[in-house]
Parts: structure tokens; sequence; C-alpha cells
């Protein structure tokens, strides 16, 4: 398991190298690196607090790396950040949206702050409208809309203009099974097309159905990574999850624990 | 759970986003104290000025119960706008309304950090007043009765203003309309009271009344508790559907030149301008443009019988007053709008941050939206106020003609609302407040500073140009303001830049 430098054989779609991440004395994020292949599905999995949204943050350019280098496609996202953005699509893990425009003004809006044309933009607004089933809806003030409905608004607005990176921050976090298992074929049918995902979650199945490779991350630091199958190993465990309490640490409930009484 | 507990949770809240405002930007703590010290003596110099003129039979019609009223307005317009975005329509309210507390409790909590919080402000604006008037020796009679009146009127304009918020967050119309029925009385009382304060001799009976109204308008406060979660429902939740035809107005009109602008301005834009229709923000703007305009005639009136162009400094009075309704609205309306451009993004901002532009691109877009709304000033405060001291009062501004008047007027309004946008988009990105129960406006400490700079940055704008017109050099004092609104335009060009580089750097979350 080669953990942080890049072999020169792989295309490499995303990179991190030795990043640092502190909020005054807090540091979030401590030497993180990781690099992830092109049309590869590429999980980050931890514990909540590990860390995990911040280092999307920093690939989206949200947030600064207080050290270290954070690369698409080879260009730096600190001195670069203007073309390092137009390889990705990023969906954040709670999607705020314009309360005041409708999906479909959002959904074009996109395009154009992507610099699509007009024409391509509404053919693939109307696809998504078929696809994720939105109908009328779509004319209404997102102001109106579901989490659901809103996600399903955020993840088209991600990829209306198929970027070659897509940065997903706990995608399926809130969603009804029918839509989760949508967006799952989705992120699938993404990756048929030589695209690169780096996806977040908390959720082992998650990550165990869609990701080739996984880093898992605790306290800001990586403390493994590799495939599914290399983490089991290591781990000594017969499936993710138990991969994951082994590696990271903690108990699982004996049964016997009690919450304690008030009175 | 009681209200005490919410209150507490807002004073610390408060004291502590105050605290860290105070550690990170020291210098701006210590130009703020200077600020209010040189604003609190500009005021008092002006007031004893006004006195020693009244003496003189000028300024007669300005009475200190017209300053009382003024008090009350300020309050009440404070307490509606704190009310509305801390209460009315604050999401986070939630917690506190899911939880076993009485709605009641919620209600009150948050009255009484209004009101601690506005008398608090009241007593630092006196305690600033009486340091300059100890140290200056400015000479002004003090007079506890006068204290006292405008304690009580600015309890009462948080009071009937926290009410008014809940009230006008309610839907339909026609229910909206009868519960603020009960307000009436009130605005008529503190009306007709003020009108009359200070003409009476015996001070007891008015002050006595004043009293009791407050504590009647508390009264209001049980109206509101039968109203308030209805009331909180529809402040939160956006209207049903897309006003589309609105849109496309905005959308199409000339203000969003097609052919002028790069497509992701345009998109930015036209969404600034959707934003602004459909939450109604274009409406607290309209009404903010006439109550300033109404108040610069006011005053026009209030002194148009009055010769005061035979005095010295008589030929000074007119231009400033419509040089200060102006300056009001550019401030209030742009240049606020556009201090808070950034803070009022709030978790949208990753839509703007991850998008393959710079953050002058944003900084222009809200820029150019601000600017969108000058025509409203320019032909609604400026030209009005020209044309109205030019014909309607009669009076010859030292033989200028009203062309002359309105061209300069015009000029200079647009000059300020460059400025004011600009300082604002720069002053947005750099101190952009992000607390979403306050729905991302700046604190009151930057609000007072972006203020006070406006009022300096104007003023170095203006003074030459009016100068030379003063002196009857009307062609070059013409085309010193056309410089002055060419180098306004450049400034806010790179202002707007100097933001987005500020944007660039902005971190969130």
């Amino acid at each position: 398991m080669n953990n942080s430098a890049a072999p020169p054989t792989y295309k490499i779609a995303i990179q991190a190298d030795g990043l640092y991440k502190s909020f005054e004395k807090f540091q979030a994020l401590s030497n993180i690196s990781f690099y992830v292949k092109k049309g590869e599905i590429f999980g980050l999995l931890g514990p909540n607090g590990a860390g995990k949204t911040t280092c999307m943050k920093i690939f989206g350019g949200i947030l600064l790396p207080s050290s270290g280098r954070a690369l698409i496609d080879g260009i730096d996202v600190v001195k670069n950040p203007i073309l390092a953005k137009s390889k990705i699509g990023f969906l954040p893990e709670y999607p705020a949206l314009f309360e005041h425009i409708s999906g479909r003004e959002f959904l074009t809006m996109m395009g154009k702050l992507r610099g699509m044309e007009k024409g391509l933009t509404d053919k693939r607004v109307e696809h998504f409208i078929r696809l994720l089933d939105l109908k009328e809806q779509i004319d209404y003030l997102i102001g109106t809309y579901s989490k659901g409905m809103r996600q399903k608004i955020a993840f088209s607005g991600a990829i209306i203009h198929e970027p070659d990176i897509l940065i997903l921050d706990e995608p399926t976090s809130g969603l009804d099974p029918r839509f989760a298992k949508i967006l799952k074929d989705m992120i699938k049918g993404f990756i048929k097309h030589d695209k690169t995902i780096l996806m977040s979650t908390h959720i082992t199945t998650v990550a165990e159905s869609l990701c080739d490779r996984v880093a898992i991350i605790n306290n800001g630091k990586i403390a493994s990574i590799g495939t599914i199958h290399e983490l089991k190993v290591q781990a000594d465990a017969d499936d993710l999850e138990n991969a994951f309490i082994n590696i990271v640490g903690g108990k699982s409930w004996d049964g016997t624990t009690s919450i304690p009484q008030t009175r | 759970m009681g209200w005490y507990d919410i209150y507490s949770a807002d004073a610390i809240s408060t004291y502590r986003v105050l605290r860290k405002r105070i550690y990170k930007h020291p210098i701006m703590a210590i130009w703020f104290i200077i600020l209010m010290i040189a604003f609190a003596w500009i005021v008092l110099r002006t007031y004893e000025f006004s006195m020693r003129q009244g003496e003189e039979g000028i300024f007669t019609d300005i009475e200190p119960n017209t300053l009382l009223l003024i008090i009350f307005f300020i309050f009440l317009a404070k307490s509606v706008a704190d009310t509305t975005r801390r209460v009315a329509q604050n999401k986070a309210l939630i917690f506190y309304l899911s939880q076993p507390i009485r709605k009641r409790n919620v209600l009150f909590g948050k009255f009484f950090s209004e009101l601690v919080f506005n008398l608090l402000l009241f007593e630092t604006m006196v305690g600033v007043m009486l340091l300059v008037i100890i140290i200056s020796g400015i000479h002004i009679p003090l007079d506890l009765w006068y204290l006292g009146y405008a304690f009580i009127l600015s309890t009462l304009g948080t009071s009937l203003g926290f009410s008014f918020s809940i009230f006008n967050a309610l839907r339909p119309f026609s229910r909206r309309f009868i519960v603020m029925l009960a307000q009436g009385p009130f605005f008529i009382a503190v009306y007709s009271i003020t009108m009359d304060l200070y003409q009476s001799l015996v001070h007891w009976p008015l002050f006595l009344v004043l009293i009791t109204l407050s504590f009647a308008s508390l009264l209001l406060l049980l109206l509101c508790q039968k109203v308030f979660l209805d009331s909180w429902t529809f402040g939160t939740s956006a209207s049903e559907g897309v006003k589309k035809s609105v849109y496309d107005i905005f959308s199409r009109s000339p203000l969003v030149p097609a052919r002028l602008m790069d497509e992701r301005l345009r998109a930015l834009v036209r969404r600034e301008l959707a934003e602004k229709v459909r939450s109604g923000a274009i409406w607290g703007t309209v009404i903010t443009v006439i109550a300033i305009t109404w108040g610069t005639k006011y005053a026009i009136d209030t002194l148009a019988d009055v010769d005061l162009l035979q005095m010295s400094t008589g030929k000074y009075v007119y231009p400033l007053l419509v040089g200060m309704g102006i300056f009001a609205v550019s401030t209030l309306e742009p240049g606020i709008s556009s201090l808070s451009g950034i803070g009022r993004e709030g978790k949208n901002i990753w839509i703007l941050k991850t998008a393959p532009f710079g953050g002058s691109l944003v900084a222009k877009a809200k820029a150019l939206s601000n600017a969108a709304i000058s025509p409203l000033i320019v032909f609604g405060t400026a030209l009005f106020s020209a044309y109205y001291i030019s014909y309607y009062t009669e009076i010859k501004l030292m033989n200028y003609s009203f062309l002359e008047v309105a061209v300069f007027s015009v000029l200079a309004a647009q000059t300020m609302i460059f400025l004011f946008i600009g300082l604002g988009c720069w002053f947005g990105a750099k101190y952009p407040n992000f607390d979403e129960s306050n729905k991302g406006n700046p604190d009151i400490m930057t609000m007072y500073i972006f203020a006070m700079s406006c009022l300096i940055l104007g003023a170095l704008f203006i003074t030459a140009p009016f100068y030379l017109m003063i002196r009857q050099y009307n062609v070059l004092g013409l085309l010193a303001m056309i410089l002055s609104l060419d180098i306004a335009a450049l400034f806010l060009y790179f202002a707007a830049e100097r933001g987005g580089k500020r944007l660039d750097r902005l971190e969130y979350g």
C-alpha cells in the first residue's frame, strides 16, 4: 500500500501533499497526503469531526490550507484557483441554495457561471428534470423545496457542466433511500466516462458500495489508505465497518450500558 | 428554560462577537471611538449654533420636540429592522420553538434583548455627549426633563417597533392590517404628545402619560404572542411559485445591458436583482427613498419662510439640507446593501467560492446590482429636492437656474452612490458578518464606522465643486463635479477589485 507518493505510471487527478489546516488553536488537518487516480472513486471515510469536510473544502477553494499543497489535475488550488475550479464540480454536505430563485433559474445560472452555451444549458436542465423527476417543481422558488429536492438541484448544479472531477461531501446525507439509490447509480454512471470522484462519507456501506479506494481519516490525520480489501486485511476484519472500528478505535455497544437516570 | 435564559444567550453571544471583533481589529475599535466622539461634537456644535441662531429668529420652527420625535423614529426603525431579521425571519429560532418552552418566553426573551441593547445604545450616546460637553466646554443647558422624554420615547420606539415587525410578517394582508390597527392609537398619541411636549410648562402630566403609554405598549406583546408562531412561519418560508414576470422585467431591462457584460457577470447581476425584487427588499428601498425625500422636503418647508439667504451663513443651509438627504439615502440603501452583500450570502457562499472566477466578478455584480437602484435616488431625492427648492419654495438659490441646481444635485448624488457602493463592497468583503441570526447584516460598530467613513469621503468629493458653485464659478463648479463623478466611478471600480481580492482570501466554515 503506497499512501502518499504518487506512482508515475498513473495519471493523477487529485493530490493532497502534506496538507495542514488549523483554525486558531485547533488543528483540523495534520500532514494529509493522498492521491486519486483518473477514473477512480476515492472515499474519505472518518467519524464526525475527523477533518473530512475541511479537506473537501480545501479542494473546493472554500478554505485555504495552512501549509501543504492541494492539486487538481496538477494545478495548485491556491496558486491557480480559477483554473483548478474550472475542472471540478462541488457538492457540499448541506447545500444552501439561493432561496428566491427557482430550480430552473438556479441550474441555468450555474451553467452560465461555468461558461456553457444557452442551448446546451437548457438541454442539460431538461435532462435533469426527467432524470430526477423534478417536474413542475423546477419552476417553484427554491425556498419552498424539501431537503431532498434541494439536494437534487444542488447535485444537478454540480454536474451540469460535466466536470472531469467531482468533489462530493457526504452526498447521501439526509436522502431518502429512493433518491440515495438514484444518486449512487448516477455516481457509478459518471465514473464510466473516465471521470474522477473524491467523496467523503461516514457511512461505511456507502464507501464499500461505491469507492475503489478509501482513506480512513481520524483526528485530522490519515489512519490508513487502500482498497476495501486491503483495509479489511490490514485491520483483520470481515467487513469495512469492523475494519473502520479497528483502525479508528472505539467501542461497540455491549448491551449493558444504560443512560443515567435523572431521578 | 425561561425568557431570561433566552435573553442571556443573546447577551452572551453579542458580547463574545463584540469582544472577538475588538481583539481582531483593535485599530477599528479605536477609530470607532474617535468617530463617535467626533460625531457627538459635530451634533452638539450644530445644536449650539442653531440655538444661537434661534435667538436671532432663525430656526424657530425646529424645536426640541421635533428632535424627540426623530429619536422615537430612530429607535422604532432600528427595532423594526432588528426584530425582522432576529425574530420574524430568523430560521434559527426553530431550536427554541421545537423545545418544551412556552412561545411567550421566546418572544419575551427576544424583546428583552432588543430593549436592553437599545437602552445601552441610548445611554452610550448620552454618555459620550456628556463627556464631549464637559471636555469641550460647549454651552448647552442640560435639561433633565429632556433626557427623560428621550429615554421614554426610545423605550416606546423599541416596543412599538418590535410588535410592528411581528405583525408585519403575518399573511394575508387583511389579517396583518387588523392586528396593526391595535398600534394606530399609540402612534397617534406619540405624535400628538411630542408635538405639544415642549410648549408645556408643567412636565409631570405629559411625562406620566408617556410612561403609561410605554407600559401599555407592552400589552401589544400579548397580542404578538397570539400571532407569533404564524408570523414566524410566514416570515421564514418563501412564497409559492415564481413571480416570473417580475424576474423577466428585470433580467431584460436596460439595467442589465447584455452586450456590455460578461455572461457570468450578467448571470450574477440577474440573480441579485431577482433576489432583491422577490424578497421584497426593493420595497424597503422605495420606502427609504420616499421617507428621506419627505424628510428633506419637511426640513426645506420648515426653513422656507425665513430669509436665510440674507445671512452670511444662510446660503449654505439649503444645499446642505439637500446634500444631507442625498447622503442619508445613499448610505442607507446602496451603501449598507453593498456592505452587507457578502455576509448576507451566508452558507450560499459555497456556490460563488467554488465557481471558476475570481472574487472581483462577485464584487462587481454586487456593485452593479446596487447601482441599479441609483435612478430611484437620483430622480427621487436629488432631482425632486432641487426642483422643490427652485420652484415650490420660490427661493432663488443665489441666482442659479433650476437647470444648474438640478445638474449639480444629480451629479453629486451619483458621485455619492458610486463612492458608498465602492466603500461598501470593500468593507463588506473585509469585515463580513456571517451571523445567521443577524441575517448577515454588519454589526453596529462596522455600520457606524462605515457611515462615518461615507460622510468623510462624500465631503472630500463634494466640497471643492460646491465651494466653486457657491463662489459663483458655475461652469467650473459643474466641471469639477463631473471630474469628481469620474474619480468616484474609478474609486468604485478599484474598490470592487480590492473587495474581490479580499473575497478570494475569505474562508467560510
